[in-house]
C-alpha cells in the first residue's frame, strides 16, 4: 500500500526531512541577512521609508504605524539580527516570529514598495513560525511538503497568469524589455530579435507551470535544479529584480530529498537540527494558510472590468514580469463653489518612486486623491473635489485615459468594491 | 521535458555567443546613438547657446557705449536670438545643464520686478542675488521695462542700466559657458559609458529630463499665465506670470523650445539629421493599430503644436485677457505630446525608470 502511494504521489518518493528543512532554513537566513544588509548599504531605507511625507497603505492595514525615522532603522536592524538567528539551531524558533513581524511591518509601511517576492518572503517567514510542527520523521516530512506546496503555488500561479494573448501571442512585455538589454555581452544582440522574445515567453510560461513537478520527481530533479539556476541566473542578470532569483533558487532546495540534503550539509560540516517546539496545532494554521494562498490569486474573478487597468486582485497573486505599464496622473482640486482651484504638482507631495508607482495603479490614485482632499480641507477649502486625468500605456499600446476626469474622487469610497470609475 | 528547456537555453546562449562578432543591421546600436548625442547634439547645443550669448554680451557692450535706439534694437534682437538658442539647453537638461540648473539660474520667470527696480536705483546688485533676479527674464525686463520710453532706456544704458545689464549678461554668459566647457571635459565619456537602461543610464536620464522640461513648458510657459491648468480648470489669466511678456516673445520662445525639443528627440541639430531616441523607440517598439510608429506619432503631434503656438500670436499679454482660447488649445496639444513622450516613450524604449527593485508588476 505504502509502496503504491509512494509511486502515485511522487513527493513521497522524494521525501524531505530534517536535513532538507535545515538546508532551506540556512539558505533562507543567509539570503535574508544579505538582503537586509543590502538595504542598509544602498541607502534605500532613507529613500523609501524616511523621505516620503505620505505613505500608501494596504486596505485594511491603515492602522499599521510608521515606526518613526529611527524606528525604521531599528526595524531593519531587528530583521537583520533575526535573519542571522535563523541560522542558529536553537534560536531559529524564536527568530522566525521576530523576523516575520519585523519584515512584514516594513512591507506594510508603504505599498509603493510592494514586490511579489517580498510578499513571498513574508509568507515563508510566517510558515517558519509553525514549522516544523513535530520532531518525528513524519511531521518533518510533512513540514517540508507544506513548504513545497507553497513554492508550487507560486510557480503554478505565475505560469497560469502567463497564459494570455499578450504573453504568448504577442511576446509582450518581453518584446519591449529584451531589446532594451542589447548592451549585455554575449546574448545582447540576440535579445533585440522578436523571435527571442517569443522563445523566452513560451519557455517562461512552460517553465513556471512545470518546474515544481519536475523538481519533485527524482528522475528530473537534477536537470530541473540546473534549469532553476540557469533561469533565475539569466533573469537576475537581465532585470533589476534584486534578491528574487536567489530566493527562488534557495526555495528550490526544498525539493531535495532528505539524503541528498544530508550529504550536502555534512560536506559543509553543518549539523542537522530542527529543535521543534511541536506546536501540534501548527499544522492546522499552515493548512488554513495554504488554503487561502490557493484562493487569493483568483479573487480577480470577482471583479468586472479590465483587470490590467483596474488591477483589482493583482497583488498577492504571483503575477510576475507580466505587464509593462507606465502612466501619468494629473490631479486638480477645486472647492465646492468653484472659486478656489489648484492643479497639483505631484512632486510636491510624493517621491519620484511613489509618483511612478501611483501613476498607473488605481488604488494608489484613489488614495492619493483622498490625501489631497484632506490637505485642502485642512487649508480651509469647502468640500474640495479632486479630479484626476490618468493616462496609461499597457504593454506598449497607445496610452489611454483610464478614468473619467469628471469623477470627483472624494466621492469614491476606498473599499474592496469594483472600481466603476476606472475604464479601459 | 525539462532537459529540453535546459538544452534550449544552452543552445540559445551558444548561438548568441557565436553571433557576437557578426554585424547585424537589425540591432539598434545604442552606444553609437549616445556617442552621437554627446558629440553632436548635446555638446554642440551648449556651444550654439554660448555663441548666441556671446553676441548678446557684445551688443550690450555696444548699447552701453552708443546709448541710442539702434543699439537698443540691436541688443533686443540679440536677446531674442540668445534666449531662443538657450532653448537647446532647456530642451535637453542632461548632465552639466542639469547639474548647473540652467533653467532655474538662466531663465527663471516671472522676475521680481520690484527687486530689479530697486537694485537698478540703488546699484546694489550682487552675485548672490536669487534666481528671480537673474537670467534672460531679468535682462528682458531691463531692456523693455514698461512705462519707460525707448529713448530713455537707451540713454540710461550708458550709465547704471547698462552696467546692470552688463553684469547680468556676464553672469549668464559664465553659466552657459560652464555648461559648454563641462561637455568638453570628462562628462562626455561618462555619458557614453552609461549605456545601460537602469536609472543612472544616459538613456533613462535623457527620457526623464526631457519630460521634466516638457512639464515645465506646459505648466509655466502656457498653463499658469493662461490660467488654464487642464481638466476644465480655468482661472483668471495672469500674463504677468508668463515668459517673454515684456518683449512679446512668448510664442517665439515656446516655438524655439518645441523645435529644440523635437530635434533632440530625433537626434538632430539645426544643421544635421541624426539618429535619436525616436529612431530607437521605432527600432525596438511596437507600432499602433494603424501601423504608425511612436516616432511618427510624436513628430506628427509636434506639427500640431507648431500650428497651435503660431495661432497664439506674439502679444500674449495683450490678447490673453480677452481671448485665451488659442493658448488653451496650445496647452491641450502640449499635453497630447506629453502623453506620448512621458507615458509611451519610456515604455517603448524599455526604460520605465526604476527607483527600486521590481518584479515587473
Amino acid at each position: 500500500m505504502t509502496e503504491r502511494r509512494n509511486h502515485i504521489f511522487s513527493f513521497s518518493a522524494n521525501p524531505g526531512g530534517a536535513a532538507t528543512f535545515t538546508l532551506f532554513r540556512l539558505a533562507f537566513g543567509i539570503l535574508m541577512a544579505l538582503a537586509m544588509l543590502r538595504m542598509f548599504l544602498s541607502g534605500r531605507i532613507a529613500a523609501q521609508f524616511i523621505e516620503p511625507s505620505f505613505r500608501f497603505t494596504y486596505f485594511g492595514f491603515d492602522w499599521v504605524p510608521h515606526p518613526g525615522n529611527t524606528g525604521v532603522y531599528f526595524l531593519f536592524g531587528t530583521a537583520l539580527l533575526a535573519s542571522l538567528l535563523l541560522l542558529h539551531p536553537r534560536w531559529f524558533r524564536w527568530a522566525a516570529p521576530v523576523f516575520f513581524l519585523s519584515f512584514t511591518w516594513i512591507e506594510l509601511i508603504d505599498k509603493t514598495t510592494y514586490l511579489n517576492h517580498y510578499y513571498l518572503v513574508s509568507c515563508l517567514a510566517f510558515m517558519l513560525i509553525w514549522l516544523p510542527y513535530g520532531s518525528d520523521a513524519r511531521s518533518l516530512r510533512r513540514s517540508v511538503l507544506l513548504l513545497r506546496i507553497m513554492i508550487a503555488i507560486v510557480y503554478v500561479h505565475a505560469g497560469l497568469a502567463k497564459i494570455g494573448h499578450d504573453w504568448l501571442f504577442e511576446a509582450l512585455p518581453l518584446r519591449i524589455w529584451l531589446p532594451a538589454k542589447e548592451h549585455l555581452p554575449l546574448i545582447g544582440p540576440l535579445l533585440a530579435k522578436p523571435f527571442t522574445a517569443y522563445l523566452f515567453s513560451w519557455i517562461g510560461c512552460l517553465y513556471d507551470l512545470s518546474i515544481p513537478f519536475l523538481l519533485w520527481h527524482a528522475s528530473t530533479r537534477k536537470w530541473a535544479y540546473l534549469s532553476v539556476l540557469t533561469f533565475h541566473g539569466l533573469t537576475a542578470w537581465m532585470f533589476p529584480i534584486g534578491v528574487f532569483p536567489w530566493v527562488m533558487a534557495a526555495a528550490s532546495l526544498l525539493f531535495l530529498d532528505d539524503n541528498t540534503a544530508a550529504r550536502i550539509l555534512s560536506r559543509l560540516r553543518i549539523s542537522i537540527s530542527t529543535r521543534a517546539l511541536s506546536f501540534g496545532f501548527g499544522r492546522y494554521v499552515l493548512m488554513a494558510f495554504l488554503f487561502v494562498q490557493v484562493l487569493l490569486p483568483w479573487r480577480f474573478l470577482l471583479y468586472p472590468g479590465a483587470f490590467f487597468y483596474t488591477e483589482q486582485g493583482y497583488r498577492f497573486s504571483w503575477r510576475v514580469m507580466l505587464v509593462e505599464k507606465h502612466g501619468m496622473a494629473e490631479f486638480t482640486v477645486r472647492d465646492a463653489e468653484g472659486i478656489q482651484r489648484e492643479s497639483i504638482r505631484n512632486e510636491d507631495y510624493l517621491t519620484p518612486n511613489q509618483i511612478k508607482q501611483m501613476s498607473f495603479q488605481p488604488d494608489m490614485i484613489l488614495e492619493f486623491a483622498h490625501h489631497l482632499g484632506a490637505i485642502f480641507k485642512q487649508r480651509g477649502w469647502k468640500e474640495p473635489a479632486v479630479h484626476a486625468e490618468v493616462w496609461v500605456t499597457l504593454n506598449g499600446r497607445p496610452a489611454k485615459m483610464i478614468c473619467d476626469p469628471h469623477t470627483d474622487l472624494m466621492k469614491v469610497p476606498r473599499n474592496l468594491e469594483a472600481y466603476t470609475w476606472v475604464r479601459s | 521535458m525539462n532537459r529540453l528547456f535546459f538544452v534550449l537555453l544552452s543552445s540559445l546562449l551558444t548561438v548568441a555567443a557565436c553571433k557576437e562578432d557578426k554585424p547585424d543591421d537589425q540591432v539598434f546600436d545604442r552606444k553609437s546613438m549616445l556617442t552621437r548625442y554627446a558629440d553632436s547634439v548635446l555638446a554642440t547645443g551648449s556651444i550654439r547657446a554660448a555663441t548666441a550669448m556671446g553676441t548678446l554680451l557684445d551688443s550690450i557692450q555696444n548699447l552701453r557705449s552708443e546709448g541710442d535706439i539702434p543699439a537698443l534694437q540691436g541688443a533686443r534682437n540679440a536677446w531674442r536670438k540668445a534666449v531662443m538658442a538657450f532653448q537647446e539647453l532647456e530642451a535637453a537638461q542632461v548632465g552639466p545643464a542639469a547639474d548647473l540648473q540652467v533653467q532655474l539660474f538662466g531663465n527663471y520667470f516671472p522676475v521680481d520686478t520690484n527687486g530689479l527696480k530697486s537694485r537698478l536705483a540703488n546699484g546694489n546688485w550682487g552675485l548672490n542675488d536669487m534666481a528671480t533676479l537673474r537670467g534672460f527674464a531679468a535682462l528682458e525686463y531691463l531692456l523693455w521695462q514698461p512705462g519707460i520710453a525707448e529713448q530713455t532706456l537707451a540713454e540710461q544704458s550708458r550709465v547704471e542700466r547698462g552696467t546692470y545689464l552688463h553684469f547680468l549678461a556676464t553672469q549668464l554668459d559664465a553659466l552657459i559657458n560652464e555648461v559648454a566647457n563641462e561637455w568638453k571635459g570628462t562628462y562626455k565619456s561618462t555619458f557614453i559609458a552609461a549605456d545601460g537602461d537602469d536609472v543612472a543610464s544616459s538613456l533613462s536620464i535623457m527620457v526623464n529630463q526631457f519630460n521634466k522640461g516638457h512639464d515645465h513648458t506646459k505648466r509655466y510657459r502656457v498653463g499658469v499665465p493662461t490660467g488654464y491648468t487642464g481638466n476644465d480648470l480655468t482661472g483668471p489669466a495672469d500674463p504677468g506670470k508668463g515668459e517673454g511678456m515684456y518683449s512679446r516673445s512668448s510664442a517665439l520662445i515656446c516655438e524655439a523650445w518645441l523645435r529644440a525639443y523635437q530635434r533632440v528627440l530625433n537626434g538632430n541639430t539645426p544643421y544635421t539629421q541624426g539618429v535619436g531616441l525616436l529612431d530607437y523607440a521605432d527600432a525596438v517598439g511596437v507600432p499602433d493599430a494603424q501601423g504608425r510608429t511612436l516616432g511618427k506619432r510624436i513628430n506628427d503631434q509636434f506639427e500640431l503644436c507648431y500650428t497651435a503656438v503660431r495661432n497664439t500670436g506674439n502679444d500674449w499679454a495683450g490678447t490673453m485677457k480677452t481671448d485665451r482660447q488659442p493658448q488653451i488649445n496650445l496647452f491641450n496639444e502640449l499635453k497630447k505630446l506629453l502623453v506620448l513622450t512621458k507615458v509611451e516613450l519610456p515604455s517603448a524604449v524599455g526604460v520605465s525608470i526604476s527607483y527600486q527593485d521590481s518584479d515587473g508588476d
